[in-house]
């Protein structure tokens, strides 16, 4: 008696508890389902807006990689090629001869190649840049703008909470599709 | 892992824990030496090295000692290097602590597991049994806990100050009692609420838009002054008596003649004994106070330009470039006809503060002594001639009318005087306008009316909304409105000469079109409206006077001379000052009668300021006061 | 004269005309030398979409293996070994990014309707859960990164009272819900902001968390994996989804024999005693029970009003909310600076009543958000009373399915376990009939 009674204590338990599982189930395929319809094939990335970007120099400091993902990048085709190059040279020096007191870049990352009378062609070191934005303030306020700032999918860990988005003052960061993660400024102004 | 029994033999469990002990260290010592190249690699940042830093603000002072730019580029060198170097040694450390730390643990883990005994059954009682005592303990604390949590929000809701919603403008949404929340939702949809550039003309609840506390001048004060471009309110009309004739050359009614130290087609300011003035070059942007009494230079208020005015002439480039290098920094570049000027924009005052524009969109603030409040960098867009609309003053806010050609950009701006924060925006959908807004206090409230292509408009000066709006401007326009009587005039030499009653409501292009004149219509002066008579004057000398009811032309006059400067109204006469420094005194009313003329050394382009007696004009690089006192 | 107005106006079309034709940059672009090419800004694409599928094929592998080693293969050392490939996998080569913890806050914000969640993630997300539903939680013992972080540091893990476990087990209940409620409304990922242990992962990070997980990893020494009983907020799921999972981990493959050797195996707790005896008085059980069941209400209406009427300190995690007080106060002259980001607001022209609608729309969202996690948050302290009052009758010591990390280390304390192994059955019949005895 006592046996039969365990065994249908234990059958009812196990009829609750598959009843449970199939309601557990039951749910996370709702949820799949639902969530399958917010979803989508494609990756996100972050990606620096530029005509956003004030240049606060965030980027630099917020970043959770040390140095940060942030990088300065040339649109080549936008650029004047000027001798003296206001993303380069500092102002209020007077002397326009590429040497570390006259340069903007605190870390020596722009590269000056000489290409002919009066045109310079102006290259950005990764492996130096900060992402600081003092070469881009320079350019886009006294030149054409060609210099800006762009997270470097090769150093970017891709946060879900990109630490730089939130401290970004004017809400320039935002997530773009993985397979065009790049917001590049172009000679015809489209993105 | 398996249970041993302590085995007699080797003490392998020790040995572990040597091992764990002794990689410990070494992670211990890792984490030091990288916490102390992380430190240095900080110290080490060219950004922000002080001694760098020091280095090169010295070389800003003695731009010529070539033993501190050599300084300079050894240090930058040193540090730049030092810092990848101590960078590489962090990592290296911290790829090191992680791995000797791991060893630790797992020297630690297996020496443990080593030395595991042989578990024996708890002795303290039945399982069973302590487990039901704990679980009934539990029950206990944790409704224990939630009554005290309770408990807790009750106290900290009554102690802590109530967080207030966000206020709409328009008010806040009546709450009830100390409650922290609104009663019911917003009427708003759940998605963002679309900006709208050009808002419905509706009567919106008042605005309360001056600080508390902050004064102003009263409008009898401003009626006594100069406050700004064309006078108090812009409506080019004086309070007093100024002299009708007078000559600079033969000092005849000359009361004080000073240089003014920078070029500018900026109008004067008068405010209670001080005379205001911009000036400016490539360099600088100044604000001069003179004394109204002596022309003493008091002080000069100065904003280095935050845009850079383009070149004027190959042969002044040189020069020019070398003192811009010298004294200013390097900002993006402004559209500036030569015509136009570098300080073409009037100040203005609202009696406690003066405030000057300049076509790079550097707006300033000084207090009537000179010390600088604050700045603000307008965004001018793209304006082809350059920005040149002067400011306008209502209370305590600076009306700003920035046009640019970007209808979605054009806006009219209210700031506070005080602080420089901005008390309101209008978009106007304008593209480009080079006319000052006027403030009348029409029947309907005191309003702000501006001009642009291709709309005449009227705003509420307390918050900035558009009240109405008449479509009759067809082009550029650069006269600025006028006012009288509760109607308002505008010309543009292309739309004709307007006539609109200000008491209207949203579109009133066709209902509230009192007349529109087609004749003899400026392209520079603004016109002058008296209540009676609406004059106007071309830049070729055409004056005419046009009835201010119906439009009727009452005569018209060829004056054979140039002008720019827009005529003024004191004591029932007309000031017409001309490009070539002469002025005319003309009678107001239904015939040309010259009634006096003067002379100063022109040319003139701006237009006078009367104030307290005196007649101010901006000549040849200098401003003259005419005044019968001696 | 006429002609300068004139000769203005054609300048301003022209200047008109040239601007709007092309971009007129300020210095032009020059034509460079025939063998000098134009460069080109470089791309570096992000990590690929294959090695993505890579990330969800080693994830399902390992959630396999950790299943079938916890469940079928019972092998404590397989699962060791599982373990420390995650940690070395998921931690330190994918750096801790895409991990299912942090997964809730994409999910949430896709179901508020913010963003599109990419496939991976929900894969992340929902692999474990579904892994839960059918052994338990292996995920937990085998896969997590952070969980294995912690677990290679418990070495003397403490017995901590089941009450105190119980009251401080809450919090992760309220993380959950937290966390939930800042990524519905945009306001952030909690956490992913507060993950301690990813700092290590990357090898760089902000202080504070630093210090928080070397802080957690102390205190993990003696109170084994302290992040994910008291704090993970995944766990919460897992907990709900393993309490009714098909098969589970079980200390002994055959019968218990009640040796109690396996007593205190559990670093986390989790073992429970059979408790076939009867309870004293069942009438005043009843009676407790049924307060219990009419408390729950109360308790859930208590919580959300509560919740409620602190709502307001959520105001300020939300960004939209912050920007537009600050805004505000410089208008009202409270201050005569600004912040960055009010400067960039002024910059952009932004619409100043855009802005506080918006901001105002958040406000409502978040206090009704925080309503319904005080109701949730009541419900569950309801729930939890009522579970500790019922008795569930257990014939063997059980690993709590809930609480059970299914590591495995019960495993080798039980002389079944052993005997079943190594094919001793004889020492297994003198222990029997020595723990009968008693």
């Amino acid at each position: 008696m006592a046996d039969e009674k365990k065994n249908t204590a234990l059958t009812r338990r196990e009829v609750i508890q598959g009843s449970l599982l199939g309601a557990g189930a039951a749910a996370l395929t709702a949820l799949a389902a639902r969530l399958a319809v917010a979803s989508g094939p494609k990756s996100t990335v972050w990606q620096i807006d530029p005509a956003k970007c004030i240049r606060c120099g965030n980027c630099a400091t917020y970043c959770v990689l040390k140095p940060s993902a942030v990088k300065c990048v040339h649109a080549y085709a936008l650029c004047g090629y000027c001798k003296i190059c206001l993303g380069y040279f500092e102002q209020g020096r007077g002397d326009w001869s590429a040497r570390a007191e006259n340069q903007l870049c605190p870390y020596n990352a722009i590269r000056r190649l000489y290409v002919d009378e009066p045109y310079y062609e102006y290259h950005i070191d990764e492996s130096l840049c900060i992402g600081c934005g003092k070469c881009v303030e320079g350019c886009e306020k006294s030149g054409n703008g060609s210099l800006f700032l762009q997270i470097r999918h090769d150093r970017c860990v891709n946060c879900n909470q990109c630490a730089i988005a939130v401290a970004c003052p004017s809400g320039a960061i935002n997530r773009v599709d993985a397979d065009k993660p790049y917001l590049l400024k172009r000679k015809d102004g489209k993105p | 892992m398996t249970i041993r029994q302590d085995t007699q033999g080797f003490p392998w469990h020790k040995a572990a824990f040597a091992a764990a002990a002794a990689a410990g260290v070494v992670a211990a010592v890792i984490a030091v030496l990288t916490g102390i190249f992380y430190v240095q690699a900080g110290q080490a940042d060219p950004q922000t090295a002080p001694h760098l830093a020091q280095l090169r603000q010295q070389l800003s002072q003695a731009r010529q000692d070539e033993g501190l730019k050599d300084q300079i580029r050894q240090e930058a060198l040193a540090l730049r290097l030092r810092q990848a170097h101590l960078r590489q040694n962090m990592l290296v450390g911290l790829w090191m602590l992680l791995g000797f730390s791991g060893l630790a643990v797992v020297a630690l883990q297996v020496g443990w597991t080593l030395k595991k005994e042989t578990p024996a059954p708890d002795a303290s009682g039945e399982p069973a049994v302590r487990q039901e005592r704990s679980a009934n303990l539990a029950r206990y604390t944790m409704i224990g806990s939630a009554g005290l949590l309770l408990a807790c929000a009750v106290l900290l809701t009554l102690a802590m100050p109530s967080y207030k919603p966000l206020e709409m403008p328009g008010g806040t949404i009546a709450t009830s009692g100390p409650a922290t929340l609104p009663a019911e939702k917003i009427a708003t949809t759940t998605s963002t609420p679309q900006p709208q550039p050009y808002p419905s003309p509706q009567p919106q609840p008042a605005l309360v838009k001056t600080v508390e506390g902050v004064d102003y001048a009263t409008t009898e004060e401003m009626q006594k002054n100069w406050p700004m471009f064309r006078g108090p309110g812009g409506l080019a009309a004086a309070r007093g008596e100024y002299p009708i004739t007078f000559n600079a050359k033969e000092k005849q009614s000359l009361l004080w003649q000073v240089a003014v130290p920078l070029e500018g087609k900026s109008s004067p300011l008068v405010w209670q004994g001080k005379v205001f003035l911009t000036g400016a070059s490539r360099t600088t942007q100044e604000l001069y106070c003179f004394d109204a009494k002596t022309g003493k230079l008091l002080w000069t208020g100065k904003q280095p330009p935050s845009r850079r005015v383009p070149k004027r002439s190959e042969e002044a480039a040189a020069h020019e470039e070398a003192k811009l290098e010298e004294e200013s920094p390097a900002r993006e570049e402004i559209k500036l006809n030569d015509d136009t000027g570098l300080a073409p924009n009037t100040p203005a005052t609202d009696g406690r503060h003066v405030f000057a524009v300049y076509p790079t969109g550097d707006l300033v603030a000084f207090d009537l002594d000179g010390k600088k409040l604050w700045s603000k960098l307008l965004d001018i867009g793209n304006n082809p001639y350059g920005y040149a609309s002067s400011l306008a003053v209502w209370r305590d806010l600076v009306i700003v009318q920035l046009d640019t050609d970007d209808e979605t950009k054009s806006a009219l701006y209210g700031i506070q005087g005080a602080t420089g924060a901005q008390a309101f925006k209008t978009i106007r959908p304008i593209s480009g306008s080079w006319a000052s807004p006027i403030v009348a206090n029409t029947p309907t409230g005191p309003q702000i009316i501006a001009v642009g292509d291709p709309y005449l408009m009227g705003y509420r000066a307390q918050d900035g909304k558009e009240m109405w709006r008449a479509e009759k401007i067809s082009n550029d326009v650069t006269p600025s409105p006028a006012y009288a009587d509760g109607m308002a005039f505008a010309c543009q030499s292309g739309s004709g000469l307007l006539a609109i009653k200000t008491d209207g409501k949203g579109d009133v292009s066709k209902t509230h079109l009192a007349w529109q004149g087609e004749e003899n219509l400026p392209d520079i002066v603004s016109p002058l409206a008296d209540g009676q008579y609406v004059y106007t004057l071309t830049s070729g000398g055409t004056f005419t006077a046009f009835a201010a009811k119906d439009g009727k032309k009452a005569y018209e006059k060829e004056l054979d001379m140039q002008f720019n400067a827009s005529p003024v109204l004191a004591d029932q006469r007309l000031y017409l000052l001309g490009l070539n420094g002469k002025m005319l005194v003309v009678a107001s009313g239904g015939e040309y009668q010259e009634v006096g003329h003067g002379e100063v050394e022109g040319p003139c382009h701006a237009t006078p300021a009367l104030a307290e007696g005196r007649i101010y004009i901006r000549g040849k690089d200098c401003l003259y006061c005419i005044s019968e006192e001696k | 004269m006429r002609p300068t107005s004139w000769l203005l106006t054609a300048i301003a079309v022209a200047t008109l005309a040239a601007m709007a034709w092309g971009s007129v940059e300020r210095f032009p672009p020059p034509e460079l030398p025939a063998d000098h090419p134009l460069p080109q800004p470089t791309t570096p694409a992000p990590r690929g979409g294959d090695l993505a599928l890579l990330d969800v094929a080693v994830l399902l592998a390992t959630l396999a293996l950790a299943s079938v080693f916890a469940v079928v293969l019972r092998n404590r050392k397989l699962m060791l070994a599982t373990m420390l490939f995650s940690l070395a996998y998921f931690g330190f080569y994918r750096r801790g990014c895409v991990c299912p913890i942090g997964a809730i806050g994409n999910v949430s914000w896709a179901l508020a309707g913010g963003y599109v969640l990419p496939a991976v993630v929900l894969v992340f997300f929902l692999a474990p859960l579904a892994t839960a539903l059918i052994t338990g939680r292996t995920f937990c013992a085998s896969v997590c990164p952070l969980g294995a972080m912690q677990d290679v540091v418990a070495l003397k893990p403490v017995k901590v009272p089941f009450w105190l476990e119980q009251i401080l087990g809450l919090m992760a209940y309220l993380y959950l819900a937290l966390a939930v409620l800042l990524a519905w409304t945009g306001s952030g990922f909690a956490i992913c902001q507060y993950d301690p242990f990813v700092s290590f992962f990357r090898l760089s990070g902000a202080w504070n968390m630093l210090a928080i997980g070397v802080a957690l990893l102390a205190i993990g020494v003696f109170f084994a994996r302290p992040y994910c009983r008291l704090f993970c907020p995944y766990g919460v799921l897992l907990r709900l989804l393993s309490r009714v999972s098909w098969k589970r981990v079980r200390i002994t493959p055959a019968e218990c024999i009640r040796c109690r050797l396996c007593e205190d195996a559990c670093p986390y707790g989790a073992i429970r005693p059979p408790t076939d005896t009867r309870p004293t008085d069942r009438r005043r059980g009843k009676l407790i029970l049924a307060c219990l069941l009419a408390l729950a209400p109360v308790l859930t209406a208590a919580g959300a009003l509560g919740a409620r009427r602190l709502s307001g300190v959520l105001w300020q995690a939300n960004p939209t909310v912050r920007l537009a007080q600050r805004v505000a106060a410089e208008r009202a002259g409270e201050f005569s600076d600004t912040t960055k980001a009010s400067e960039a607001f002024y910059r952009s022209s932004g619409n100043f009543e855009a802005l506080m609608a918006q901001a105002r729309q958040k406000q409502v969202d978040l206090a009704d958000g925080a309503t319904w996690l005080g109701a949730f948050m009541g419900l569950v302290i309801a729930l939890k009373l009522i579970g500790l009052h019922t008795r569930r009758r257990r014939q063997d010591f059980e690993a709590d399915p809930a609480a059970c990390l299914a590591c495995g280390r019960c495993y080798n304390y039980c002389p079944v376990h052993r005997a079943h192994r190594t094919g001793d059955f004889a020492t297994l019949e003198k222990l029997k009939a020595a723990t009968s005895k008693t």
